[in-house]
C-alpha cells in the first residue's frame, strides 16, 4: 500500500527534521497561534499588538535562559518571581528619588539586587546540598515578603519616573521593540555560553549524571552556585525593565511570574530531569506564552484562562517530553542537547 | 499493649525536644506579652482556623515520606470550595453539591498521581504545572466574584465550637483523623509500606509492595483531603472566592519539613510534625495579635521552613 509508505517517509523525514532543528516544533506550533489569532481578531496582526507580544515574551525569555540553566543542572527555581519584583521596585524606587543617576547604574543595581538575592538560593542549595525546591520555595515568600515589609504600601508611578528611565525598555529599532533586542543578545550570550564553553558542557554533564560528573571532576557546588547567581541577576535585569516598561511596581509586581516562566521554559523542552534543553528551545517557548497571553485578551478570552492554559501548558510539554522519549528510545537525550 | 502508651515510653528525639522547647519559648513570650494569647477564645480561634492546615499536614506526610510532594494542595483547597460555590449557584442541593466537590477533589489527586506515576515524571514539576491549572480553573468558574450562600447548617457546623468550649466542631473529625493516621503511619501496614517506598523505591518493588497503587493513592488522598479542608474553610468563613487559601501550600511543606520529616524521604515521625504544628500555629497567632503583617509571617514560615532543613545539614556537616 503505497499510501502508508508514503506517509512513514514523510513521518521519517520530520523526524530526521527534527533531530537537526529540534525547535522546529516549536515555531509550527507558533505559526500555528500566529494564523489562527489572527483568524479570530483582526487587531492581532498589527504593530501594536506584534510589540507587546514581543515585549512579553522578551521579559519571558530573558527570565527563562537563567531558569534553563537552572533546571539543565537539575535544580530549580521558583523564587525568580520575588526576584523580579524585589529589583524592580527598588530600581524603580532609586530612579524616581534621584532623576540624575545614570541610567547604566541603575541598571547594575538591578542586576546586583538580583545577584545577590540569586547568591542566597546558590548558596544555600550548592554548599548544604538541600534540594532546590524547599530552598526557593522559601525564599519565594521570604523575598516577598522582606519587599512588601519594605515597601509597604508604597507604589512607584510612571510620573514619578524620568523619561530617561523609560527609555531603558522604551525604544525601538528597526520597528521592533528595544526588549526583544535585549532577549536576543541575551538567548545568544547564553546559547553561547551553553554549548560552546566548558561550564556549559559541564552543567549538562552535573545534570544528567552528578556522580558521574564528580568523578570526572568537575565543581559541582561552584557551578550551582553560579547557575543560579546568573538566574538571579537575569531576573534582576528583567525587574529593571519590567518596572521601566510598565512604569507602575509596588509589593506584588512579578506575582506568580515563576509560573509563565517555568511554563515557557519547559515547552521550550528543558528537561525537568536536567541535563538536556536549548536556548532556542526557551527563545520559542517564551514566544509562545507571549502570544498566547496577548493573543487571549484580543479575542476577549477572559484574563482567567491564562493561568490554567500556563498551568496546562507544563503538564502537557513534560508529559510530551516522557512520551517521545519513550517512542525514540534512550538517543534523544543527547540529541536534543545538540543544538 | 497497653504499657506502649506508657508516659515513660514516650522519649523525644533531639529535635522533637527542640521543637517542644520553641513552643514553650513562644507560649511564654505570648503569656508575658499579650493578656489575650493564653485564653480560651484565643485558642478557640486559633484551632478553627487551623483546622484545614491540620488536615493537609497529614497527607504531606505522608507524601514526603513517600519520596514525594504535592504542590498543588492549596490550589485544590480553593478549586474545591469554588466547585461547591458553583454548583450551588447552579441550583443543586447542598449534599450532592458537596459530592460533586469532593470527585473533583478526587479526580484532581488522580490527575497529579497519573502523571507522576504512570508518566514517570517528577512529583515537583507536576505539581507546579497542576498548581496552575487547577487554581486557572478555579478562576474561571468564579472570576472574581465571592459566593457566600450556603446553607446556615453547614456554615454553623463550620463555625460552632461544642458548647462553651474553645473546640470547633470540626476539630473533633480532624482529631480523629490525626490519631488515626499517626498511629497508622507509624504502626499500620500501609504506613510503613510508604516508609519503605520512600527509602528505596527498588527495594520496595522487590519486597512484592505495589507501589505505584499506593503512590496514586497517596495523591488521590492527598487532593481528598485539601478538598475537604477547603470545604470546611470555605464554611467557616462563609465564603468562597477563587484565590481562597493561596500560598497556603508554603505552610503545609514548612510545617512537615519543620516537623523534621526527611526531604528526601522514608524519615520522620508525625509526631514531630504534630509539634511543628502547634509551634507555627502559636507563632502565628501570636503575630496575629500584634497584628503583625502577613508578609512578615510569610517570611518567617519561610526562613524557618529553610532553617529546619539547613541546620542538620550545617551540623552534620561538622564546620
Amino acid at each position: 500500500m503505497p499510501n502508508i509508505k508514503n506517509q512513514s517517509t514523510a513521518l521519517d523525514s520530520w523526524r530526521k527534521l527534527t533531530l537537526r532543528l529540534p525547535s522546529l516544533p516549536l515555531v509550527v506550533v507558533c505559526i500555528f497561534l500566529f494564523i489562527g489569532f489572527s483568524l479570530k481578531s483582526d487587531r492581532f496582526l498589527t504593530t501594536s499588538s506584534i510589540s507587546q507580544l514581543l515585549i512579553s515574551a522578551s521579559i519571558i525569555a530573558i527570565v527563562g535562559v537563567g531558569e534553563a540553566f537552572v533546571l539543565i543542572s537539575r535544580n530549580i527555581d521558583v523564587s525568580i518571581g520575588s526576584i523580579v519584583g524585589f529589583s524592580a521596585y527598588f530600581t524603580a524606587h532609586i530612579a524616581a528619588q534621584n532623576h540624575r543617576i545614570p541610567l547604566p547604574v541603575v541598571v547594575l543595581i538591578g542586576v546586583f539586587i538580583g545577584m545577590i538575592l540569586g547568591s542566597v538560593n546558590g548558596l544555600i542549595v550548592s554548599k548544604l546540598e538541600i534540594p532546590s525546591i524547599m530552598v526557593t520555595l522559601g525564599t519565594l515568600y521570604v523575598f516577598r515578603g522582606v519587599d512588601s515589609m519594605i515597601v509597604g504600601s508604597n507604589e512607584v508611578t510612571a510620573q514619578f519616573l524620568s523619561k530617561s528611565f523609560s527609555r531603558i525598555s522604551n525604544w525601538t529599532f528597526l520597528g521592533l521593540p528595544g526588549m526583544f533586542f535585549y532577549a536576543v543578545v541575551i538567548c545568544i550570550f547564553g546559547w553561547a555560553v551553553l554549548e560552546h564553553t566548558f561550564s556549559g558542557r559541564a552543567l549538562a554533564a552535573l545534570g544528567s549524571n552528578a556522580l558521574a560528573a564528580k568523578k570526572l571532576g568537575i565543581k559541582s557546588t561552584k557551578l550551582v552556585f553560579m547557575v543560579y547567581l546568573i538566574s538571579g541577576g537575569l531576573a534582576g535585569f528583567a525587574g529593571v525593565l519590567w518596572a521601566a516598561h510598565y512604569g507602575t511596581v509596588n509589593s506584588t509586581t512579578g506575582f506568580g511570574f515563576e509560573l509563565v516562566v517555568l511554563a515557557a521554559v519547559v515547552v521550550g523542552g528543558v528537561s525537568v530531569n536536567g541535563g538536556s534543553g536549548s536556548i532556542a528551545g526557551v527563545f520559542f517557548g517564551s514566544l509562545i506564552l507571549g502570544t498566547i497571553s496577548v493573543g487571549l485578551a484580543l479575542v476577549n478570552v477572559s484574563q482567567f484562562w491564562v493561568q490554567a492554559i500556563q498551568g496546562a501548558a507544563i503538564i502537557i510539554a513534560i508529559s510530551l517530553e516522557v512520551i517521545f522519549k519513550n517512542r525514540q528510545g534512550s538517543g534523544r537525550k543527547s540529541n536534543a542537547s545538540t543544538v | 499493649m497497653l504499657q506502649r502508651f506508657n508516659v515513660k515510653s514516650i522519649h523525644l528525639t533531639p529535635w522533637e525536644s527542640s521543637l517542644v522547647g520553641l513552643i514553650l519559648i513562644t507560649l511564654i513570650i505570648g503569656k508575658l506579652f499579650s493578656e489575650n494569647f493564653l485564653t480560651s477564645s484565643n485558642l478557640g480561634t486559633s484551632i478553627s482556623s487551623t483546622v484545614g492546615i491540620a488536615f493537609m499536614i497529614i497527607p504531606m506526610t505522608w507524601l514526603i515520606i513517600a519520596g514525594e510532594i504535592d504542590l498543588s494542595v492549596a490550589s485544590i483547597y480553593g478549586l474545591t470550595s469554588v466547585v461547591l460555590a458553583y454548583s450551588l449557584e447552579k441550583g443543586l442541593s447542598f449534599w450532592p453539591s458537596l459530592l460533586i466537590s469532593l470527585v473533583v477533589a478526587g479526580l484532581a489527586g488522580y490527575i497529579n498521581g497519573v502523571l507522576v506515576v504512570n508518566l514517570k515524571l517528577p512529583s515537583l514539576v507536576v505539581t507546579i504545572g497542576t498548581l496552575g491549572l487547577f487554581r486557572g480553573i478555579a478562576y474561571i468558574l468564579l472570576e472574581y466574584r465571592s459566593f457566600s450562600d450556603f446553607p446556615t447548617s453547614f456554615t454553623d457546623f463550620a463555625q460552632n465550637s461544642f458548647g462553651n468550649s474553645p473546640f470547633a466542631y470540626t476539630s473533633l473529625p480532624c482529631l480523629i483523623a490525626i490519631l488515626i493516621s499517626g498511629i497508622y503511619l507509624s504502626r499500620g501496614l500501609i504506613g510503613r509500606r510508604v516508609y519503605a517506598i520512600g527509602s528505596s523505591q527498588t527495594v520496595s518493588l522487590f519486597s512484592a509492595i505495589r507501589i505505584n497503587r499506593i503512590r496514586v493513592g497517596l495523591f488521590i488522598f492527598s487532593g481528598l483531603v485539601s478538598g475537604v479542608a477547603g470545604i470546611l474553610f470555605a464554611g467557616y468563613t462563609n465564603s468562597s472566592r477563587a484565590n481562597n487559601g493561596a500560598g497556603l501550600e508554603l505552610s503545609i511543606v514548612a510545617i512537615v519539613l519543620i516537623g523534621g520529616i526527611s526531604m528526601y524521604g522514608g524519615k520522620g515521625s508525625f509526631f514531630g510534625v504534630l509539634l511543628a504544628f502547634i509551634l507555627v500555629t502559636s507563632m502565628t497567632s501570636l503575630m496575629n495579635l500584634f497584628y503583625v503583617s502577613s508578609s512578615i509571617q510569610y517570611t518567617l514560615v519561610g526562613s524557618l521552613m529553610i532553617s529546619s532543613v539547613a541546620v542538620p545539614k550545617i551540623f552534620s556537616k561538622k564546620f
